[in-house]
């Protein structure tokens, strides 16, 4: 996982996201083991306490939980759970870009017209279903 | 103190790091003035602020080798200076400045500085050599910057310290030595949960190590506060004025602000919604931006407010 740490996102919501993305696009599987605190601080360079947190914020959603002796595991439904969460996420920054659009003064057509432009330029995923 | 508590972060008990209103003059210079802070157990600490602004000569005070002239410090319920030596199993500390001879090997670096310690374990430094990959053989002036600053970081550890305090630890150091050396502090962290007090000039590092984050300006603190708090708290408004008139008043809470053109550029603490129906109620507004802060961007902002208040 990559950090940022000079972005406006804290390495706290970094850790969140990018473990949620991780698990939706099946880097790990319900069953398997997030990394441990100590290896994802080293990995990453952040404070161990940090990388705590996130994973507490991670059990709270339901997406990973702590097992004994095996560590943090990833939920059976945790897939679920983690692609509701990218939902989100995308949901927020659609919210964003109308907002920037209606801020300049665009009409609701108009910004329909750029969102499906922007699926034209956007590089084509392959091994994605289309759905 | 309860061997059972793994976290540290309990906030009912006693903090480990107090500093209560401490001053410290040189001649008729005020270097710190009235500071207090309280850094929680197993919590880390970010202490940021220009050259010249104290960091130094608080650090130098929190460690017992500097006298205040008035206030309070105890570190982990001892009084310092007053019982520096009951002190001194507790902290590791690493100055600003290189302690170590050059023509020493470092073993023999290690051996030298055991004598200073009676709570010093051969196991935790062979475990820690092995941990830092430095070799014990070799003569210190011969380390890079980085195995240096590790060394360093070695000699603060090995008596296996509840509280880790590092003057700068990771100036100097080009990106990958930087990484090299967080790695091994960090593993450290991860082992033990040390309480972290650190200064530093890097936003980045204080980002990445950082729960908490302390801004001295003077010789006086002017925040210390969580750092997801601080960035949560503190945003950018960009507002793009009408033509005819200019910025009208502002709310409470502008940390600093800036016109160039049509352009009205201001960052507000403590942000609430309420700033922002107070600028557009009483300014002529055509737009409003609210945008989130990286920690570099809060502390130019908060310094250039500082300096514009001085300035009038």
């Amino acid at each position: 996982m990559r950090i940022e740490p000079n972005s406006v996102v804290p390495i706290f919501q970094q850790i969140v996201d990018g473990i949620r993305a991780a698990v939706a696009a099946g880097v790990y599987k319900p069953g398997d083991a997030i990394p441990s605190v100590r290896a994802q601080a080293v990995a990453s360079l952040v404070n161990p306490n940090t990388v705590q947190r996130a994973y507490e914020q991670l059990e709270r959603d339901g997406l990973i939980t702590g097992r004994k002796g095996l560590g943090m595991i990833v939920q059976t439904n945790g897939r679920a759970i983690a692609l509701s969460g990218t939902a989100t996420a995308l949901s927020a920054t659609f919210a964003q870009a109308i907002q920037l659009g209606q801020e300049a003064g665009f009409s609701r057509p108009a910004i329909d017209k750029i969102y499906r432009q922007s699926w034209a330029d956007a590089p084509e995923s392959s091994g994605r279903s289309k759905t | 103190m309860k061997s059972d508590d793994k976290s540290g972060l309990d906030p009912t008990m006693s903090p480990m790091i107090q500093m209560e209103h401490v001053t410290r003059r040189f001649g008729r210079m005020t270097a710190v003035n009235d500071l207090s802070l309280s850094i929680p157990r197993g919590s880390a600490f970010g202490f940021i602020g220009l050259n010249g602004a104290g960091k130094t000569t608080a650090i130098r005070m929190m460690v017992g080798l500097l006298a205040p002239h008035a206030g309070q410090i105890r570190v982990g319920g001892i009084r310092v200076p007053q019982e520096r030596d009951a002190m001194k199993s507790l902290v590791g500390y690493v100055p600003d400045r290189p302690n170590v001879y050059g023509w020493m090997r470092v073993i023999e670096a290690i051996d030298f500085a055991k004598a200073f310690y009676p709570t010093w374990s051969d196991a935790r430094v062979t475990e820690l050599l092995r941990l830092f990959d430095l070799d014990p053989a070799k003569r210190v002036k011969h380390l890079s910057k980085g195995m240096a600053a590790k060394l360093s970081l070695l000699l603060a550890l090995a008596h296996d310290p509840q509280v880790l305090i590092l003057d700068e630890p990771m100036s100097g150091l080009d990106p990958l030595v930087r990484d090299e050396f967080l790695e091994g502090l960090i593993e450290a962290l991860a082992q033990r949960g040390q309480t972290l007090f650190f200064s530093s000039h890097t936003l980045a590092d204080v980002q990445r190590l950082a729960d908490s984050v302390g801004l001295l300006h003077e010789g006086r603190l002017l925040f210390h506060k969580p750092v997801d708090e601080l960035l949560s708290q503190t945003k950018r408004v960009r507002i793009v004025l009408n033509d005819s008139i200019g910025p009208g008043p502002v709310p409470p809470g502008v940390m600093w602000q800036q016109v160039t053109g049509r352009e009205w550029l201001i960052t507000l603490g403590d942000f609430s919604q309420s700033q922002i129906e107070f600028l557009k109620a009483k300014n002529q507004i055509t737009n409003l931006d609210v945008m989130d802060m990286s920690l570099e961007d809060v502390f130019k902002d908060c310094l250039r407010g500082m300096r514009a208040k001085e300035g009038v």
